[in-house]
């Protein structure tokens, strides 16, 4: 047995043409999940439109409640059942969207839900209209409050992106796979993937740390 | 829709449907002793072992699963050591969950605050009587909501141990999907499946958190002891 270390260091341009898509894919699917997530929560928030809401709260409690791969493998194999043919990455894209926004419209219906609604009327009162209230001054702050939670949704979805390896996307994973059914250097190659997507995360935790600072940290010197 | 093929595969997937909750069942058990003795030795102050967990905890918590079980299943092959796929599995998932047990445990113990050491010092306990007596029974209800949260997760990723060949729900899905040619509904039964046992656990965590939010306003007694204690102070 010979651990080979230079294995994964010759191949380091397809680890990462692998990991830029896999980056590509779960800043859309964040991008995505987080504006449709707010749709979600408002709807879910405010029981309004009243046919919409059942509709979304059983969106949002099936797509927390099974699996991601049983949701992917659904829409990939189960749709063309009905003649609706997806590519593997339009049907990962959208799977991982959807079970992310319902992820980040719980969070976001806390977060407004913890604000209290003197706000609301508050701001009615001075004139502005429901979704200016919303847009401008309760939006603001649950961003603010649930930031935490936000970052930590975004690194499950690059783990979620993941499994889209099972349809043959080209992300990392799959790079991976690839290069461990041509080559055997197993340990190697999952070892230095492993490492690529702590390296991943990290920066990803790191880079929302600062947004946080950037942005909401309570600035004291400031009157 | 055509659901007519069910009751001739209903044993498959109960059993299959067992096969996943064994798996979840083993990693919740093992998982959480291995998390909270890695938890509370990442709060001891000896370094190298410190070191050594923080390692193990941050890389388990910073890639996604399916990297740990490529990992595991192929490279313990790799290195010549033969073990069977469901102990490998049971292995993977049993080193996921530690992780993350062992991080909230960690989170749990530091935000308790130190005065209560000192006090339990004071009254002469040790290390280990604070530890069971003092810390770990409050840590459990701080960290009860994101346990169960996190075991939530944790069943519906054993469907990614079908990847590597573990016969559970989904492996045993793909069996009847290409037998039936029917996998849109083969999948709803599946994802029903997952959704009874992943929802009643859901609204579970939703009742704690519930409650303990109530606790926290005041609207119920703290807790009975607490309560006796006060009345016994001032008589």
């Amino acid at each position: 047995m010979f651990l080979d270390w230079l294995f994964p260091i010759m191949h380091l341009p397809e680890f990462l043409g692998g990991a830029l898509v896999t980056l590509e894919l779960s800043i859309a699917a964040f991008l995505l999940s987080l504006f449709l997530g707010t749709l979600f929560s408002l709807v879910r928030y405010s029981k309004k439109p009243r046919l919409l809401y059942p509709l979304v709260t059983l969106i949002v409690e099936v797509m927390r409640n099974t699996p991601l791969l049983v949701q992917l493998f659904f829409v990939y194999f189960g749709f063309p059942q009905f003649g609706i043919l997806l590519s593997p990455t339009v049907a990962g894209l959208s799977v991982i969207t959807i079970n992310s926004s319902a992820y980040y419209s719980e969070i976001i219906r806390g977060g407004i839900q913890s604000i209290s609604k003197g706000q609301w009327e508050a701001a009615r009162s001075i004139g502005l209209s429901r979704a200016q209230v919303f847009t401008r001054i309760i939006f603001p702050q649950v961003i603010r409050d649930v930031f935490p939670s936000i970052t930590n949704q975004l690194v499950l979805v690059v783990f979620g992106t993941s499994v889209l390896s099972t349809l043959d996307v080209k992300e990392l994973t799959q790079v991976a796979s690839i290069l461990n059914s041509q080559s055997f250097r197993s340990l190697e190659i999952f070892v230095f993937v492993m490492l690529l997507y702590y390296g991943i995360t990290e920066i990803t935790l790191t880079s929302s740390r600062l947004a946080y600072k950037k942005w909401f940290a309570p600035r004291t010197e400031r009157r | 829709m055509d659901f007519s093929w069910l009751p001739r595969y209903s044993g498959l997937i109960t059993k299959s449907l067992f096969m996943t909750l064994k798996l979840s069942g083993l990693a919740i058990v093992f998982g959480m002793i291995l998390g909270v003795i890695v938890g509370v030795l990442l709060t001891s102050k000896v370094k190298p072992i410190k070191y050594i967990l923080r390692a193990y905890v941050e890389l388990f918590r910073g890639a996604p699963l399916l990297i740990q079980l490529f990992m595991v299943f192929f490279g313990l092959a790799y290195i010549h050591i033969n073990i069977s796929l469901s102990t490998t599995v049971i292995l993977v998932f049993t080193l996921y969950t530690g992780a993350y047990v062992a991080e909230i445990t960690r989170s749990g113990i530091e935000s308790i605050p130190t005065g209560q050491w000192e006090a339990a010092h004071s009254i002469g306990l040790n290390y280990f009587q604070i530890m069971r007596i003092v810390i770990l029974p409050q840590i459990i209800t701080i960290a009860l909501p994101s346990l169960i949260g996190f075991f939530i997760g944790m069943t519906k990723d054993t469907s990614l141990a079908s990847i590597i060949g573990y016969s559970e729900l989904v492996k045993n899905a793909q069996t009847v999907m290409t037998t039936t040619s029917r996998p849109f509904e083969t999948y709803i039964v599946v994802g029903i499946l997952y959704f009874i046992i992943c929802y009643p656990m859901s609204r579970f965590v939703v009742f704690v958190e519930d409650r303990i939010r109530r606790r926290q306003k005041g609207i119920y007694p703290v807790n009975k002891t607490m309560v006796k204690r006060e009345e016994f102070g001032s008589a």
